[in-house]
């Protein structure tokens, strides 16, 4: 895997998009029609993203009184009071492009403790997302033989 | 008795009184400090004051900590919906106790700097005992926001009027004259002064923790620049709280997700340090004295507690908030904890070195503090609960 990128993935697991004003009801749903996605990516109207959903952090909001009390207020008030995709998108974001190394988004999973990874275009659209198992897969078939 | 071994006995033992009360509907600070009077001079005297003193770097680095968690508090996201409304009540409850907490003490003990101080430290409220009931019964609804709001902000509220408070009190303690200089520059260039050094702090620390990715390193260099921004604001004879304060509030709004992670790590360090601290609140409080102080308590409490609920009242009122609201955010602001217990403790520091009045003043507050904090902290769980019951917020009985 020592000289491949990202592009050498391909095709990319399609992401789930939704818009920046989507509800709460629309990104379950939207997570649901996608199961093995764990980040619905946020986009504006030139498709371009604005910020990713972690499912993690939606199930949260959804059940919210089985956080632990000393849960910092600020984060219990963030989720306590999302409505829509802009107020729980996470725009703080780990993504790569087809040119860059695998090892360097190997890295950046291991670092941030990500399981998949946007990979997107010079506009900044997404097309799609470098998962862990994609990459176990390349791995397995270069050590198999 | 070794002071490690000593460390050990207290960690432990304070953990378990702490889950026993925890266990009988009681939250587990009081029984911190219920066991810490047990092994202080009023009691044992194994924690004797010679001792407690020896002990104070410890207690500094405590109150370091709960000022920059109480900063990591202050995000600009919550403000973002709902920002004049909280503001609104947020000044209204905190002041309002303030203004009567004062006004009451002042007048019964004319001592001004005393009735200062203790309002101050009655503008705080303690989230933990609110938060558990909220999740308790699953309370959701404007009313349940706006709890959560208010006592997540105005530990920050109570800060601030302490930075001020402290620095009057000091002015009067001292009895250096009521010169313009004295009463307004000096307060105010302490006050920018703690704030200059929490920023600083705080921009170094965000720019080096960029380069860092080694988690053990990471842990070091978050809590060595608190302590060190901290400890330069102690030798400078500063507000080593409101220091840490702005340093928080510098990280969690420059770069939110980025520095979530040097919260976690601090929080994650803090409950032995925690623990150690109400343990030696408990082992400072002089129950002899609480005769003596019995009235000022009562006012204490009374002002407080009319404060609080007159206060959110109008508050509420003036900001258009919903009629839940209104009638009921009052009731759910009662619990005083850890920033109202820092402070005193603060406060007993600081007035160790200024004659026999300031140490009387320390031991004053300190014991009001205290004693005040078992009866809030017993009453003010079942007000919350009234409130979201009253509020129809609840989803789940218990």
């Amino acid at each position: 895997m020592n000289k491949k990128t990202v592009r050498d993935f391909r095709p990319y697991e399609p992401p789930l998009v939704v818009g920046e004003d989507a509800d709460i009801i629309t990104l379950v749903g939207e997570f649901i029609r996608n199961p093995t996605l764990h980040h619905l990516c946020v986009i504006d109207k030139d498709r371009r993203l604005l910020g990713l959903i972690n499912r993690k952090r939606l199930f949260k909001s959804l059940f919210l009184h089985h956080l632990s009390p000393d849960t910092r207020l600020s984060k219990i008030i963030g989720l306590l009071t999302a409505e829509r995709s802009s107020d729980l998108m996470v725009t703080h974001l780990i993504t790569c492009t087809e040119d860059d190394s695998i090892h360097d988004v190997i890295r950046e999973m291991i670092e941030h403790k990500i399981r998949e990874v946007p990979v997107l275009d010079g506009q900044e659209r997404v097309l799609g997302f470098i998962t862990i198992p994609m990459i176990m897969r390349e791995w397995l078939e270069e050590n198999r033989c | 008795m070794k002071i490690l071994l000593l460390i050990g006995i207290v960690l432990f033992a304070g953990l378990l009184t702490g889950r026993v009360f925890e266990r009988l509907g009681i939250p587990q600070v009081v029984g911190y400090i219920v066991f810490g009077i047990l092994i202080g001079d009023s009691f044992s005297g194994i924690l004797g004051r010679d001792l407690l003193d020896h002990l104070t770097p410890l207690t500094s680095l405590a109150l370091a900590l709960i000022g920059f968690m109480v900063g990591g508090e202050l995000k600009h996201s919550v403000f973002r919906k709902y920002g004049k409304q909280f503001f609104s009540i947020l000044f209204s409850e905190g002041l309002t106790a303030m203004f009567l907490v004062a006004l009451l003490v002042t007048v019964y003990t004319k001592d001004l700097a005393l009735g200062l101080l203790l309002g101050a430290l009655s503008s705080a409220t303690a989230p933990a005992a609110t938060v558990d009931v909220l999740w308790e019964y699953h309370s959701k609804g404007p009313l349940t926001t706006t709890i959560l709001a208010i006592v997540a902000l105005d530990d920050g509220l109570s800060l601030i009027l302490y930075g001020f408070a402290l620095a009057f009190a000091d002015v009067i303690a001292s009895g250096s004259g009521l010169s313009l200089e004295m009463m307004i520059i000096k307060p105010l260039t302490e006050i920018a002064l703690s704030l200059l050094i929490g920023i600083t702090a705080g921009i170094i620390l965000d720019r080096v923790l960029v380069r860092i990715k080694n988690k053990d390193d990471r842990l070091v260099i978050c809590l060595g620049a608190l302590v060190l921004a901290a400890g330069a604001s102690e030798s400078l004879d500063l507000s080593l709280i409101l220091t840490s304060m702005t340093m928080g509030l510098y990280l969690t709004n420059v770069h939110p997700h980025r520095n979530e992670a040097v919260f976690e790590t601090i929080k994650a360090f803090a409950p032995p340090v925690y623990i150690l601290f109400f343990v030696f609140v408990g082992a400072r409080l002089q129950i002899g004295l609480l005769k003596e102080m019995g009235i000022i308590g009562i006012l204490y409490v009374l002002g407080r507690t009319a404060g609080k609920w007159t206060g959110a009242y109008f508050g509420a009122t003036l900001s258009r908030a919903p009629e839940a609201v209104r009638k009921y955010l009052g009731f759910a602001l009662f619990s005083q904890a850890g920033v109202a217990v820092g402070l005193a403790l603060d406060a007993y520091q600081h007035f160790q070195s200024m004659g026999a009045r300031g140490v009387e003043m320390g031991s004053t507050i300190i014991n009001i503090i205290a004693a005040t904090t078992f009866l809030v902290q017993i009453i003010g769980p079942p007000s919350v609960k009234f409130a979201i019951s009253r509020a129809g917020e609840i989803t789940r009985e218990a």
